[in-house]
């Protein structure tokens, strides 16, 4: 394996891929679904807080403030020089509110000189106050020592509905926007990859190639390819649609593993289909065991299409992205998901790595 | 600089080379001709490594074209038949393309452009070159890491008389610098003008294998075109007694206007050798 041969075809293939319509379409359709989902779902939008500060940036305070915030509220955090210029940002209502910190506020919470802290509001305050207002004072606890006297849980309640499973704890919006990005991984796979590798042979350029490199530096290459494709179009629907996952290191394993998993199926698919436009027409049939499991994996199902369908692979991705992005166990026995997609990679690669032997000889 | 013994490639029952053996000296042109499905491409896609023999043995450029084939690789290249360029891709990014494949400068690239003659079209798409555009590219990638053998798979197929020529043209200087070439083609004319030496192909085996001179004068008839004064024009065969003694008694009786004699033609070396024309 000559790695700068690999990477060079690689480089070739973004290159070509990118003047290729079919392969542009795989990959833009989904993200125009995020866009669509951002638009159809409103009641899980951010709450956007517009704040301005004076003070140290390095204030506990204001790390508390950003920690609160998390995924419930779009915080824009603007430090500004003097008191003045926060007041006139409130006024002219460029910011929600503002407050002033004293330049050695941490230490003199510490120290128990009881500092003042002011908060610039509207007449009419509003929610960015409130949350604000709750955070400084979660922070000036925190900073002085003093645990909370209880501890309240959140439970949400969606009245009025039947159980509605792990999409319905969820919520919608992120639960399609999660089995969006695993049909995204499927395109890719099973669309783009065999695409780029079938157009090779079809075209004879593969013919070329193989004057130089070897059978093992091409795949290698279009699986480079799907994986860059994989981990670019992920990463831009996440932005999209202003997901963050909670427990990243999850989210990240099970993404990795399907989308290699799947492209191992792809890179075989691709060896099979002497033409790129019998790939675009038979993928589209294949595209519908993969596409359709993620999308009912949080759904209540009867227990034997649920045995069904953890045979597949992108239910298994599905349970084990969900976990990753909601940052609990929505999910148990996540080692049976990351077994199935494992499963599924072992026989994809072993038959191509099957197949490559009998083309080389 | 090809060895070739006893060569053999085998589809199941179907024997696509059987038992070739030849050489090719270095600098030669050789010509392998032969039907079309007579085993000229799987004996090039043995010797370039991309098909396994089922037997024999083929060393190229020194080494053995199976067993040592990623060194074989940096000293040979290949035309094919058919185009397969990147289409979406400009002439000048394909062969760029290839030249970082075998880790040579891309100033390379716009020296073979200027060889082939194709450098005001450098940034022109390859789907929009013609057939003629699209073989001199392919030629151009070929040398890209300067061959010491270059296999070339029907150089001319397809091609108008001028590109045709075109490429021939080519062919000649590439052999006439040194480069060793391996041609196989349908046309005897271009065999007979490049190739130092040819081989003919069939099923599998071949045939026959001379200098194209010696082809022809082995198995070519010689004969003789007469315009009579008359006006009347025979041909006559030069070999066949009954023939001469026609064209002496002509001769004496003062009746020849002109007389064209004539050597034979590869391909009626090749009909007299396979039995159909190609």
């Amino acid at each position: 394996m000559r790695i700068p041969i690999a990477f060079s075809i690689f480089r070739k293939d973004v290159v070509d891929a990118m003047r290729d319509s079919r392969i542009l379409v795989s990959l833009l359709t989904p993200l125009l679904l995020a866009i669509v989902y951002n638009s159809i779902f409103p009641e899980e939008r951010l709450f956007e807080a517009k704040v301005a500060y004076v003070g140290p940036e390095t204030s506990a305070l204001v790390r508390t403030l950003e920690e609160r915030a998390g995924q419930t509220v779009d915080l824009k955090l603007q430090r500004v020089d003097t008191d003045t210029a926060a007041r006139a940002l409130v006024a002219n209502q460029d910011v929600d509110v503002a407050f002033v910190l004293p330049s050695d506020v941490d230490e003199a919470v510490r120290q128990g000189r009881r500092p003042t802290i002011t908060l610039i509001q509207p007449t009419e305050g509003g929610a960015a106050a409130q949350f604000v207002s709750a955070s400084l004072e979660a922070g000036l606890r925190g900073l002085a020592g003093q645990p909370p006297v209880a501890t309240v849980q959140v439970e949400r309640v969606r009245a009025g509905s039947a159980d509605q499973g792990v999409m319905g704890e969820l919520g919608a919006r992120r639960y399609f926007v999660l089995a969006t990005i695993v049909m995204m991984l499927g395109m890719i796979a099973v669309l783009a990859v065999p695409i780029i590798l079938t157009e090779e042979a079809e075209k004879k350029t593969l013919d070329a190639l193989l004057l130089v490199a070897n059978y093992r530096e091409v795949i290698v290459a279009k699986a480079l390819v799907g994986i860059a494709y994989s981990a670019i179009s992920v990463a831009l629907m996440l932005a999209l649609t202003r997901l963050q996952p909670v427990d990243m290191p999850t989210f990240v394993a099970g993404t990795g593993l399907l989308a290699v998993a799947l492209i191992g199926a792809g890179l075989l698919l691709g060896g099979v289909f002497k033409t790129a436009n019998q790939v675009y027409t038979w993928s589209s049939v294949l595209l519908i065991p993969i596409i359709a499991p993620p999308f009912v994996a949080g759904l209540p199902m009867p227990p034997a299409l649920d045995l069904v369908l953890r045979a597949f692979p992108t239910f298994q991705g599905m349970r084990i992205m969900t976990n990753g992005l909601a940052g609990k166990g929505l999910f148990a026995d996540l080692w049976i998901s990351y077994a199935v997609i494992a499963a599924w990679a072992v026989v994809a690669y072993g038959l191509l790595a099957w197949r490559l032997s009998r083309r080389e000889s | 600089m090809v060895e070739v013994a006893d060569l053999q490639k085998h589809y199941g029952a179907v024997r696509a080379v059987d038992g070739i053996t030849f050489n090719v000296a270095e600098g030669e042109v050789f010509g392998l001709l032969g039907h079309n499905g007579a085993g000229k491409t799987t004996t090039i896609r043995m010797l370039t490594g991309r098909a396994r023999p089922t037997a024999g043995r083929a060393m190229v450029a020194g080494f053995d074209a199976v067993t040592d084939r990623d060194r074989v690789k940096p000293l040979i290249n290949a035309v094919p038949e058919d185009p397969n360029l990147y289409d979406r891709f400009a002439g000048i990014e394909n062969l760029r393309f290839f030249a970082t494949l075998y880790g040579v400068k891309a100033s390379r690239a716009d020296e073979l452009l200027d060889l082939v003659g194709l450098r005001d079209a450098a940034k022109r798409k390859a789907k929009a070159y013609s057939s003629g555009m699209k073989q001199r590219l392919m030629i151009a990638r070929s040398l890209i890491n300067a061959p010491r053998v270059l296999f070339m798979d029907e150089p001319t197929r397809g091609l108008d008389p001028t590109s045709a020529r075109e490429v021939r043209g080519l062919v000649a200087q590439l052999a006439r610098g040194g480069t060793t070439i391996f041609l196989t083609t349908h046309y005897m004319e271009e065999a007979d003008e490049l190739c130092t030496r040819v081989a003919f192909l069939s099923q599998g085996k071949i045939v026959a294998l001379d200098t194209p001179r010696e082809l022809k004068l082995r198995y070519g008839q010689r004969t003789a075109t007469v315009l009579l004064r008359d006006r009347t024009e025979q041909t006559v065969r030069l070999d066949d007694p009954q023939d001469a003694a026609k064209l002496a008694e002509w001769m004496r009786a003062d009746q020849v206007l002109t007389l064209h004699s004539q050597e034979g033609t590869l391909e009626d070396v090749f009909v007299a050798l396979a039995g159909r024309p190609l």
